[in-house]
């Protein structure tokens, strides 16, 4: 199962994210949030308005998958994808993310961090960032 | 697994045209992709090594599950094997110690890195060569087994 | 649909670090992706241009399924568009008359083709700087539909 990091829930709850969503036959309406809470090991929520539920309630209600990708700064500094199913609890958005990816552009651009042991992506974080979060 | 002179020799095919290789690989929830593989090599008796230059299922598997196994395509000659393996793939800009398996990332790239020195895009027939060859980076697999998928003795163990 | 000058202008190079999209992709049952990247271009004022870099799973689905939408990740502040369309990758090797919705191949191969001639990477900060840059092509999105993503008014068309 995937577990967040500290730094990957400070990114996601600080600036939020682009979620994208998509029709069961693949058809995408990209949402954007800008902020976040991170509860337990892997569940992100959004506090949608009513215009972004209407927007996706469909798509969520057919097809739960969605990808999350850090908004803002941390588009750049937090370089990760989170992919995960979603549902609806009122104007909440709860995701459970089961796939972790790591998106810095280079060589290791699209490689899967949460099949590995927690503290190696703790160690591949630290060697390849020195900050914590987005800036205070 | 030391890999033997045979076959080394039926998976160095620099410059030798035509042989071609399968490199099956698979995502984390087991969704296997096989594709044909033209540029092969060996590293250190005990790694093969295939140019990455198309790949797109592969890497997203290797990404997430880095297991892979290569298969004999042409020409076979009775070499009906089957390497299985750790296998990933480098890239220039890994942290200069990266290591996998035992090989290193320096070494690996600066003996297989750029392919195109090794085997000029002349030397490949006209019809299957890359029409711009750009090399993202090197597939490697450290052979832990070799069997036969001879259709009478499927799976037997060749080394 | 052509773009308003404003989102041309906000998609537009001026320096790497200027604009930083997200481009949301999916597989044709319904699996999204969202690949960031460093470096936008607007051509016609109605296609964006993305160099194909690192795309893993981007190409994949649009190998299957040829819809994008583009967003616009750093600095967002006030440009909240949702741009949707066909997408499409051009490849090097593909015919120069090989035809996208509207744009051929040799049109964007010319220009776009090989963008650390445009945009220099070595521009860009240290920590998200590609050591080497190997592009396999461009990546096409012809906006057909743009949508806002401001909360209060997320999905109403604009233009």
């Amino acid at each position: 199962m995937a577990k967040l990091t500290p730094r990957m829930r400070n990114w996601l709850e600080g600036l939020g994210a682009h979620i994208g969503t998509a029709t069961k036959k693949g058809f995408p309406t990209v949402i954007v949030v800008d902020k976040a809470k991170v509860e337990g090991d892997n569940i992100v929520k959004f506090q949608l308005t009513d215009a972004q539920v209407q927007q996706i309630k469909q798509n969520i209600e057919e097809n739960p998958r969605v990808a999350l990708g850090p908004g803002g700064l941390g588009s750049i500094r937090a370089a990760y994808q989170f992919k995960g199913n979603a549902r609806l609890e009122g104007n909440t958005l709860i995701v459970e993310v089961n796939e972790i990816y790591c998106t810095k552009p280079g060589p290791e651009a699209g490689l899967r961090l949460d099949v590995l042991p927690y503290e190696s992506i703790l160690k591949f974080e630290s060697t390849r960032w020195r900050d914590q979060g987005p800036p205070k | 697994m030391k890999l033997t002179e045979e076959m080394k020799d039926a998976l160095s095919v620099i410059g030798g045209g035509g042989a071609v290789v399968h490199l099956t690989t698979c995502s984390a929830d087991g969704k296997p992709n096989t594709v044909a593989e033209r540029f092969v090599g060996v590293f250190k008796d005990e790694y093969i090594v295939i140019a990455d230059m198309f790949a797109q299922k592969t890497r997203a598997n290797l990404l997430e599950n880095p297991i892979g196994v290569i298969t004999i395509a042409h020409p076979v000659k009775g070499r009906t094997w089957a390497f299985r393996g750790p296998t990933t793939i480098m890239q220039e800009g890994l942290p200069e110690d990266y290591e996998f398996h035992g090989a290193v990332a320096k070494e690996v790239l600066e003996e297989w890195g750029n392919w195109a020195e090794k085997e000029p895009p002349s030397e490949v027939p006209p019809d299957i060569k890359p029409p711009k060859l750009v090399q993202r980076g090197v597939i490697i697999m450290k052979v832990e087994e070799c069997y036969s998928y001879k259709p009478e003795e499927a799976g037997k163990k060749v080394l | 649909m052509k773009l308003p000058k404003e989102i041309v202008d906000a998609l537009k190079i001026k320096d790497p670090q200027d604009v930083f999209v997200y481009l949301t992709t999916s597989s044709v049952d319904g699996k999204c992706n969202l690949m960031p990247s460093l470096f936008t271009d607007v051509y016609q004022d109605e296609f964006i241009l993305i160099p194909d870099l690192f795309a893993i799973k981007t190409k994949i689905n649009l190998n299957e399924n040829r819809i994008g939408v583009v967003t616009i990740a750093y600095p967002s502040e006030g440009k909240t568009w949702a741009l949707r369309g066909p997408c499409g990758h051009i490849e090097w090797g593909l015919p120069d008359n090989y035809n996208f919705q509207g744009v051929t191949a040799g049109e964007v191969l010319r220009r776009w083709g090989n963008w650390d001639e445009i945009e220099p990477v070595s521009e860009l900060p240290e920590e998200i700087r590609p050591t080497v840059v190997a592009q396999r092509g461009v990546i096409v999105l012809k906006v057909a539909e743009c949508y806002t993503y401001s909360p209060e008014e997320s999905g109403k068309r604009i233009s």
